[in-house]
């Protein structure tokens, strides 16, 4: 029994940033399936499911209309409720994974095995990732289906409409995780998140509202404001994958796509995936740096 | 194969054409294409004629050149009262200079060509074809690769139908000819043409003109009317241009079933008037526009605008109104779904603006049918308090679909004092939409990318659930490649040295150091076990003695 | 507050922040705190696991320890659960959930077990079973460090005692020493029923333990710290039912 140490297949090494693929996917794999066992993910699910369902249902119902394939209050509406459900199952899940696990104490259980916190974090991450797309994936997927049988709707539209979801909800995730970190208590952790859901979804939006009408700023520094919150990013996005051009938006909206022009999408797309990888990033630093569980 | 498609689509225009009945403008309106009163001469790339130019050298007036096929150098002035047929699709190149052919004589007719390769110079008016006579028709032509396509110049009575029209692909749109220019040719007649990828349609200081079937698609203006009295645009489908029709200074206009859909301009109306007196607008289909009418100064002193059972669905802006636009009638009108419905600009507000509004049906009316008369019993107002705000500020537009937006309208709604005042009220709205006219109806669209998708997001998602479901066997079966040996040298197994550890200002730890040699065995025995006083008995001990009675107790 | 053999323990498996240099196998406890924990069996006073069977525990465990699947079925076969496998962990007792952290500690065959009061949440008898365990593991030759308040436990187990003090090292003691610091007597109050009270009073006399009857109706025995059972079994052989009892350290003052 002379041997050293094994040294384990697959190591990354980055500075602190110690990973090992294996660790990381089991256990991304066990948060997988504690998150889909949470009744909440199912409860947004489902609840998201009927009203995208609904939503797609009702812009379809009469007088031949449905068939316009037109962009009324229906997708304003479907926008509406991703606007809403996307970050408060992200933000909601992010908040409780860490803290939740710390709390029940099987977060310390856990990194007193032979694993470094690299793998934990980005296992818990993935897993935590996979969930909460997999639970949108079910709500827009029965909302394609209902779609797919009134014959309307085009596929690549609503595939982006889907991705700029994912990004938004994995962001939100990301901050859910910056949340979760710091917090000791879950029910915390799930109270900040909620402020910061209600700060993104209202009090951002009123207060950009306020400035606009006292202020009249002008259109970069509207779009500015505008870019600052995911949510708004994943409107610009959402509505120029499904119209092809912002002036719905008025001029700040003309303004992102003459600035921009055909970068445009992948600019939004990148603020989104940006916000997650930072917040992520953020929440690494953190997780790795606090000494005390 | 393609070619032999085009053709027949073409012939079908073509057939179409012949059997529209003529518009009744008059006996002398009318060319339309006449049977042969003359000679017939034929040009080829075999004979008898090898070139157009010699045949019509021949020509006499009434004569008919009948071309079958082969490519031949422009420019062509038909300068004689002649038909020019086409058959299998001859070519005129001028090959990118000047104006291709020129109809110059009375009632001198173009059927059937490819024309292609005009000049480029926009102050020259390079054009495909270019008619400068009266009763002059081109007809069933294909316009490729020329900077205006069809150019109208003081030709009365002109005849334009069932052409294909394109301007050059590589300039970008403001550079590009007009597909059709109408410049002082009253009573013209555009029909059943396509016209795509060109900059506009514009007819100017022309009356009577008579705009009919066409489809005019991508291009800049879709049609633009100026100076244009008792015009007629009807059943044209005006699909993805920057503005659909644009009517200015110009009396006494109908439109009628037409389709104007995706205009998404900067300003991106469907209809649009400008100081226009007396126009009826009926039974069109506006869909998915930035703004399905826009209203400046229309009526314009004495005269009305009327809009009667139009569909408007989808755009952003169902009615632009700008408060000069007074006296207007809007009448069983279908609102269905637009983002917003009206809205009011300019000075003074809702206030100032005084239109007529009756039976229409609004897709966002909440009220009820009580009689069963198809008209709601309760008013419809547009009073909505951040579609208010976004007409007064409009780059508040940015925020529309947000839910702040929507907590705007839903404070508006519950407070009374926040409400705003209604932009407009139509006393009894319809409660039954107007069905969707065939000319409208949508295509059926292939579901097959939906239904992917769906199965697609389903499947994924059903992975994910049944691979957590699963994993738990797979996790099992797992064979590790490491023997789990982690073992080190002999002697100390666990040195801890002047190990400190603080809570805060607490010092739980203070330089403990110890070593634990390889299979020794140490007992951490802590405050809490030492027991000094009777409170220091930690409840675990307790809980232990219990335990212990009860064990006595089970014990025999 | 924080327990003072927790926290060291919490500091060698990297969970905490200190000062101080602590090496497991030769690995530093921080900067190299995985490979230093693949020398670490622990076993937590209670350990809270995800809702699996015992054998997707098992599974899960020995992936994250790199532990060879065939040692799962050995080790539960070891700790008497080959036939709980097939249970949710949540429906095991709380004994042999213990048994369960123990084989989890096994995994990957680390020299070194950590041990956080092991057995405080067990009864009398599962405990100890738990202790021959433990003690068939240190005669392997697996290097133990385990907290505890119990002295049986130390008595049966340890070969030397750290006695933490206001966060300090007090002293290192052999078992024995330990007893000898502890022993003292205290004040033993039964409640035993009203017709044998009496007969409880001569029993603990004749067998030579110093007893009275207080004002209460209660019997006060004073034993020896280790003599407390067996006042018990005394007392239940001669037929004598307690029905309760209460501790108190005897003072050492002659006025008690």
């Amino acid at each position: 029994m002379s041997s050293a140490v094994r040294k384990p297949r697959k190591l990354t090494q980055w500075g602190v940033f110690t990973m090992d693929l294996t660790f990381v996917w089991v256990i991304a794999w066990r948060e997988l399936r504690e998150a889909l066992r949470h009744k909440w993910l199912w409860f947004f699910a489902t609840g998201f499911a009927v009203l995208a369902l609904a939503l797609s249902q009702a812009g379809l119902a009469t007088a031949g209309y449905a068939g316009l394939g037109g962009f009324g209050r229906t997708a304003a509406s479907l926008i509406n409720v991703i606007l809403l459900f996307a970050p408060l199952i992200g933000l909601s899940v992010g908040a409780g994974t860490l803290a939740g696990d710390r709390e029940r104490g099987t977060l310390t259980y856990l990194m007193a095995q032979p694993v470094s916190r690299a793998d934990i974090f980005w296992g818990k991450a993935l897993g935590a990732a996979v969930a909460v797309a997999s639970a949108l994936a079910l709500g827009f997927g029965l909302a394609a289906l209902g779609l797919a049988a009134a014959r309307a709707g085009r596929a690549t539209v609503y595939l982006s409409l889907v991705v700029y979801t994912f990004l938004l909800a994995f962001a939100a995730l990301a901050m859910g995780f910056v949340i979760g970190t710091l917090a000791r208590k879950s029910a915390a952790a799930i109270g900040v998140a909620l402020v910061v859901w209600l700060v993104l979804v209202f009090a951002g939006d009123l207060g950009v509202m306020g400035v606009t009408v006292s202020l009249r700023p002008s259109p970069d520094a509207l779009l500015a404001m505008l870019l600052v919150n995911p949510l708004q990013v994943f409107k610009l996005g959402a509505v120029y994958g499904l119209r092809a051009t912002l002036d719905t938006l008025g001029v700040a909206g003309q303004y992102a796509v003459f600035r921009f022009g055909a970068a445009l999408p992948w600019l939004l797309a990148g603020l989104l995936a940006g916000w997650a990888i930072l917040c992520f990033g953020l929440a690494y630093a953190l997780f790795n740096r606090r000494g005390d569980l | 194969m393609v070619v032999i498609l085009h053709a027949l689509a073409h012939a079908l225009a073509l057939a179409l054409a012949l059997f529209t009945p003529a518009p009744a403008l008059g006996s002398d309106a009318y060319t339309g294409p006449r049977a042969a009163a003359g000679n017939r001469l034929v040009v080829s790339p075999a004979g008898p004629y090898t070139s157009i130019h010699a045949a019509l050298a021949n020509a006499r007036d009434g004569d008919t050149i009948e071309v079958r096929g082969g490519s031949y150098r422009g420019p062509l002035v038909i300068d004689k009262v002649v038909t020019l047929h086409g058959v299998g699709w001859p070519v005129i190149d001028n090959g990118g200079q000047g104006t291709v052919v020129t109809l110059a004589s009375p009632g001198a007719t173009l059927r059937g060509f490819e024309v292609r390769g005009s000049g480029v110079e926009p102050d020259q008016d390079h054009a495909g074809i270019t008619l400068t006579a009266p009763r002059v028709v081109a007809e069933g032509n294909r316009l490729r690769d020329v900077l205006f396509g069809i150019y109208v110049a003081n030709a009365p009575n002109a005849v334009v139908r069932g052409n294909d029209i394109t301007s050059k692909p590589e300039y970008e749109q403001g550079r590009k000819g007009d597909g059709i220019r109408l410049w002082y040719s009253p009573n013209a007649l555009v029909e059943g043409n396509t016209v795509h990828e060109t900059r506009d349609v514009v007819i100017w200081y022309s009356e009577g003109v008579v705009l009919r079937q066409n489809s005019i698609e991508r291009g800049r203006y879709g049609v633009h009317l100026m100076y244009c009295n008792r015009a007629r645009i009807e059943r044209n489908r005006l699909l993805d241009n920057s503005v659909g029709i644009f009517t200015m200074y110009s009396d006494d206009t109908i439109v009628r079933e037409n389709l104007i859909r995706g205009q998404r301009g900067p300003s991106g109306y469907a209809l649009g008037f400008k100081d226009s007196v007396n126009v009826d607008v009926h039974d069109n289909v506006l869909v998915d526009n930035r703004a399905g009418v826009f209203l400046d100064n229309t009526p314009f002193g004495q005269g009305y605008a009327r809009f009667e059972r139009n569909a408007l669905a989808f755009n952003d802006v169902g009615v632009i109104l700008l408060t000069n636009a007074r006296g207007n009638t809007f009448a069983r009108n279908t609102f269905w779904e637009n983002v917003e419905q009206v809205s009011i600009q300019g000075q003074g507000g809702a206030a100032a603006s005084v239109n007529t509004w009756q039976g229409n049906y609004w897709s966002d009316y909440t009220g009820f049918d009580a009689d069963n008369d198809g008209h709601g019993e309760v008013p419809y107002h547009s009073e909505r308090l951040f579609e208010n705000m976004t007409d007064r500020v409009p780059s508040l537009r940015a925020l529309i679909y947000s839910p702040a937006a929507q907590a705007v309208e839903f404070a508006a709604a519950t407070f009374p004092v926040m409400r705003p005042q209604p932009k407009m009220t139509d006393a009894a709205p319809s409660t039954h939409p107007m069905l969707l006219p065939d000319f409208a109806a949508p295509q059926q669209r292939n579901n097959a990318g939906m239904a992917a998708v769906a199965a697609a997001l389903l499947a994924g998602s059903g992975l994910c659930a049944t691979l957590a479901v699963i994993g738990e066997g797979r996790l099992t079966n797992r064979q590790n490649d490491a023997p789990g040996r982690a073992v080190v040298g002999q002697g100390v197994m666990l040195q801890v040295e002047q190990l400190t550890k603080q809570y805060g200002k607490t010092e739980v730890l203070r330089r403990v150091s110890f070593e634990a040699a390889r299979g020794e065995a140490l007992a951490l025995w802590g405050p809490n076990g030492a027991g000094k006083t009777p409170t220091e008995l930690s409840s675990s001990r307790l809980r232990s003695m219990r335990a212990r009675l009860q064990y006595i107790r089970c014990t025999p | 507050m924080h327990a003072v053999a927790a926290t060291l323990i919490k500091a060698i498996l990297g969970l905490v922040d200190y000062r101080g240099r602590i090496q497991v196998g030769g690995h530093d406890a921080r900067r190299d705190g995985k490979r230093a924990r693949r020398n670490i069996g622990y076993v937590p006073q209670e350990v809270i696991f995800y809702d699996w069977s015992v054998q997707a525990t098992m599974a899960f465990y020995a992936t994250l320890r790199r532990a060879d699947a065939g040692q799962i079925t050995a080790l539960l076969a070891q700790m008497g659960l080959d036939a709980h496998a097939h249970k949710p962990v949540p429906a095991l007792s709380g004994g042999l959930r213990q048994r369960l952290a123990l084989a989890v500690a096994l995994l990957g065959n680390p020299p070194v077990l950590l041990l956080d009061e092991p057995m405080a949440n067990l009864d009398a008898q599962v405990r100890t079973e738990y202790r021959t365990l433990l003690a068939e593991l240190h005669r392997q030759g697996k290097t133990l460090l385990f907290a505890t308040h119990r002295l049986e436990e130390v008595e049966a187990l340890a070969d030397r005692v750290l006695m933490l003090e206001q966060g300090e090292l007090r002293a290192v003691l052999t078992p024995a020493a330990l007893r000898a610091t502890l022993a003292g007597d205290v004040d033993m109050t039964l409640r035993v029923p009203a017709a044998q009270r009496s007969a409880a009073l001569a029993c603990l006399n004749e067998a030579g333990v110093s007893a009275h009857l207080n004002g209460r109706g209660t019997v006060v025995a004073r034993v020896g710290a280790d003599r407390k059972v067996h006042l018990l079994r005394t007392l239940s052989g001669s037929g004598v039912e307690v029905i309760d009892f209460e501790l108190e350290l005897a003072r050492r003052d002659p006025q008690a």
